[in-house]
């Protein structure tokens, strides 16, 4: 798979499973960490990311192209409001994806550095969360059975914060 | 619950990192390996309280509480509502709570809370805070001296960075009026005293203080703090000097509804501070205090109060904005001196707001109409008012002194400001015109509106013929005009009461200009209706 457009210049990004992804510089330039490769000249032709697969790379590339397009805020003081709801928008259809997904996005995008979409993703994370008892919580973050509290230590902690919870 | 039930939340990638093949065979959830500042991103668009539901979900989550950037701690509210079936004894009760209850709805819930604040400050890890709030009702309960003494050490001692506490959310300053005279009479004994803390933490940038009482005397030095808000505090201090020499890096403070002695704010020392807000503060007495201060630093004043005694900002050769909010029955010539000498005071600023007392005052009592006060710096100038004849000769009078304005913004409140401050018996000699052609019979020279102005912003605007004689005044001598913004007048419900007679009001004044009926002064003005 690749995306390509003008002649400007080309990074390719290759994904865990060995799938290659052609893409402006510009839209790279969104990770903070591939910029620093570029800037070190430490990236070759070719930048492996061994820890992220096929499916979360490719929308990780499409929330970079849509924000590479999109004018920055420091650019100029009054970017037009249609822009910014434009890019609200996107932001909310793009986070309307199933939790494993947003927690491989959200590893991802802390691995490339990708302030913006770290951000979006732990608020997308909240919103799910927001209001659920523990056990709901437990279910939508699916969170490791090694990591869960032993029932004492649950007792003990339900008993500490039960001024917040009567 | 069986967590590892369900494939739809598996997030495994069998082909996945070497990272994840190291793990156990059970199910992984990523969270748990996102470095803190992520999981503490999650938790920073939750409300506090869920934080703390959050320890219960998983180790990871209990475990990041001993380092948290954030610790809120809100005392809990009764939800004893009044004439409610008691969940404690089944009974109903009206207003008042039997003991056994009491202790079920009030005590027992705020036990709880002071040992988890308590156990909470002793497990922190001591990484920085950066924001520590607490919010109490210190006086409808004993909290225990000795406990809050030692939350107030934690405050003042480790790393925080931002410090919101305040002492009595539920709580404001008794004071009652005696004949005419309205007298503070602010109860001190039931407000917290901030004990003296010798030793303050070098992270402390920004402090927030409300409902308690302190001197600094007993203090160390602030030695990083540049923001600091004060409300509904009692300064102790004799001296605005002494107070802020324990705040050497000071940049910014708010003072609002705050008690300290009359000449709390008189000093011939030099203060560096650079932002400096006084809203509604008062002496243990009086409304009215003196305020003379050397602050050549100073960058933005702003002035809310009931009245004027000596009022002096001197060597304010930096200012920026200035904002001068005053209401009160006193228009005595003595008052208008002290406010023209203020204004004169604070003359090298860009940004002027007056309130409508102030353009009353001062145009009645400015020596000799030849006198103007020389605002040669003021580019910007708003007047919040009601926009009625009583203040037109101090419209006319500001336009006059501006004479490098820029941008006039008046903003129309009918409803939320005082009426004349002069009772009409009392008018003087320059209030003796028809209010409907004072704008008409003042055309004349005025340098701002002839060589500068070049936007003028009307808000609450409603259509009164007032208003309209104004706009065409603005149109006939603005010669430098480009835009004129009008904002209607909406009511409270948002609606627009004016209804749409003013705007063909407006749109009949465009047309006169077509017809030539109103000379445009300026031939790339806009009028544009928001």
């Amino acid at each position: 798979m690749s995306t390509s457009s003008s002649s400007s210049k080309k990074i390719v990004l290759k994904s865990a499973d060995n799938e290659t992804f052609e893409i402006d510089e510009i839209v790279a330039l969104e990770s903070q960490a591939i910029k620093n490769m570029i800037e070190d000249e430490c990236a070759d032709n070719v930048i492996p990311l061994g820890n992220i697969d096929s499916k979360t790379l490719s929308k990780i590339i499409e929330y970079c192209k849509k924000h590479a397009e999109s004018p920055k805020k420091d650019d100029n003081a009054d970017i037009d409001e249609k822009a910014v709801e434009d890019l609200k928008s996107f932001d909310a259809e793009f986070a309307k994806v199933d939790m494993p997904l947003i927690q491989d996005i959200l590893m991802a995008a802390n691995f490339l550095n990708i302030d913006n979409l770290i951000g979006l993703m732990c608020r997308t994370i909240a919103d799910r969360i927001k209001g659920k008892t523990p056990e709901e919580i437990r279910k939508i973050l699916n969170i490791n059975k090694n990591d869960l509290l032993s029932p004492e230590q649950e007792a003990k902690a339900r008993e500490e914060n039960s001024w917040a919870f009567d | 619950m069986d967590i590892t039930s369900g494939d739809t939340f598996s997030t495994i990638n069998k082909n996945d990192s070497q990272k994840r093949a190291e793990e156990d065979d059970s199910e992984i959830d990523h969270l748990t390996h996102l470095p803190d500042p992520i999981l503490f991103l999650i938790l920073s668009f939750l409300p506090f309280k869920q934080w703390i539901l959050m320890r219960l979900v998983s180790k990871t989550f209990k475990n990041l509480w001993t380092h948290a950037p954030v610790l809120d701690f809100q005392a809990p509210k009764s939800r004893f509502t009044g004439h409610m079936t008691c969940h404690c004894c089944g009974a109903f009760h009206g207003h008042v709570l039997p003991v056994e209850c009491y202790f079920y709805y009030i005590e027992l819930p705020r036990e709880r809370f002071c040992r988890f604040v308590s156990r909470t400050l002793v497990e922190h890890s001591g990484y920085t805070i950066k924001v520590f709030r607490l919010a109490l009702n210190y006086h409808h309960h004993s909290w225990g001296e000795s406990m809050l003494k030692r939350w107030v050490d934690f405050m003042f001692t480790k790393d925080i960075e931002n410090l919101d506490v305040n002492f009595d959310e539920s709580n404001s300053f008794e004071y009652h009026e005696s004949t005419g005279l309205r007298v503070m009479q602010v109860n001190t004994s039931y407000l917290y005293f901030l004990p003296p803390q010798n030793f303050i933490s070098k992270m402390l940038s920004a402090m927030s203080l409300q409902y308690c009482q302190f001197s600094t005397s007993g203090f160390g030095t602030f030695e990083s703090l540049k923001y600091l808000c004060l409300r509904n505090v009692v300064l102790l201090d004799n001296q605005i000097t002494n107070f802020l020499s324990k705040f050497p890096m000071m940049l910014s403070l708010v003072v609002e509804k705050c008690v300290f002695g009359e000449d709390f704010f008189v000093s011939n020392e030099v203060l560096t501070i650079k932002y400096l807000y006084i809203f509604d503060c008062m002496t243990s007495t009086w409304l009215t205090y003196n305020v003379d201060v050397i602050t050549p630093q100073i960058m933005e004043f702003h002035f809310k109060g009931v009245g004027l005694q000596e009022f002096h900002i001197r060597n304010a050769n930096e200012l920026q904005s200035v904002q001068i909010d005053i209401d009160c029955a006193d228009a005595s010539q003595e008052a208008g001196v002290r406010l023209s000498s203020l204004l004169n005071s604070l003359h090298h600023c860009a940004k002027l707001v007056l309130s409508s007392w102030c353009i009353q005052v001062l145009s009645r009592w400015r020596s000799g109409s030849e006198y103007l006060l020389q605002f040669h710096s003021v580019r910007n100038l708003e007047l919040i008012l009601n926009f009625v004849k009583e203040e037109f000769p101090g419209i006319y009078y500001l336009l006059q002194c501006c004479s490098n304005l820029k941008t006039l913004t008046i903003s129309i409140d009918m409803f939320n400001l005082p009426e004349s401050v002069i009772p009409p018996e009392l008018w003087p000699e320059i209030y003796d015109f028809p209010e409907n052609n004072f704008w008409e019979t003042h055309d004349s020279a005025v340098t701002c509106l002839q060589y500068s102005v070049n936007t003028v912003t009307i808000y609450g605007f409603s259509g009164r013929a007032v208003e309209v004689e104004f706009l065409k005044f603005l149109l006939r001598n603005g010669q430098a005009l480009e835009k004129i913004y009008i904002q209607e007048f909406k009511g409270e419900q948002g609606d627009s009461v004016s209804d749409e007679w003013w705007v063909s009001n407006v749109a009949h004044i465009y047309n006169n200009r077509i017809a030539n009926a109103v000379q445009f002064a300026s031939t790339s003005v806009q009028v544009i209706i928001k």
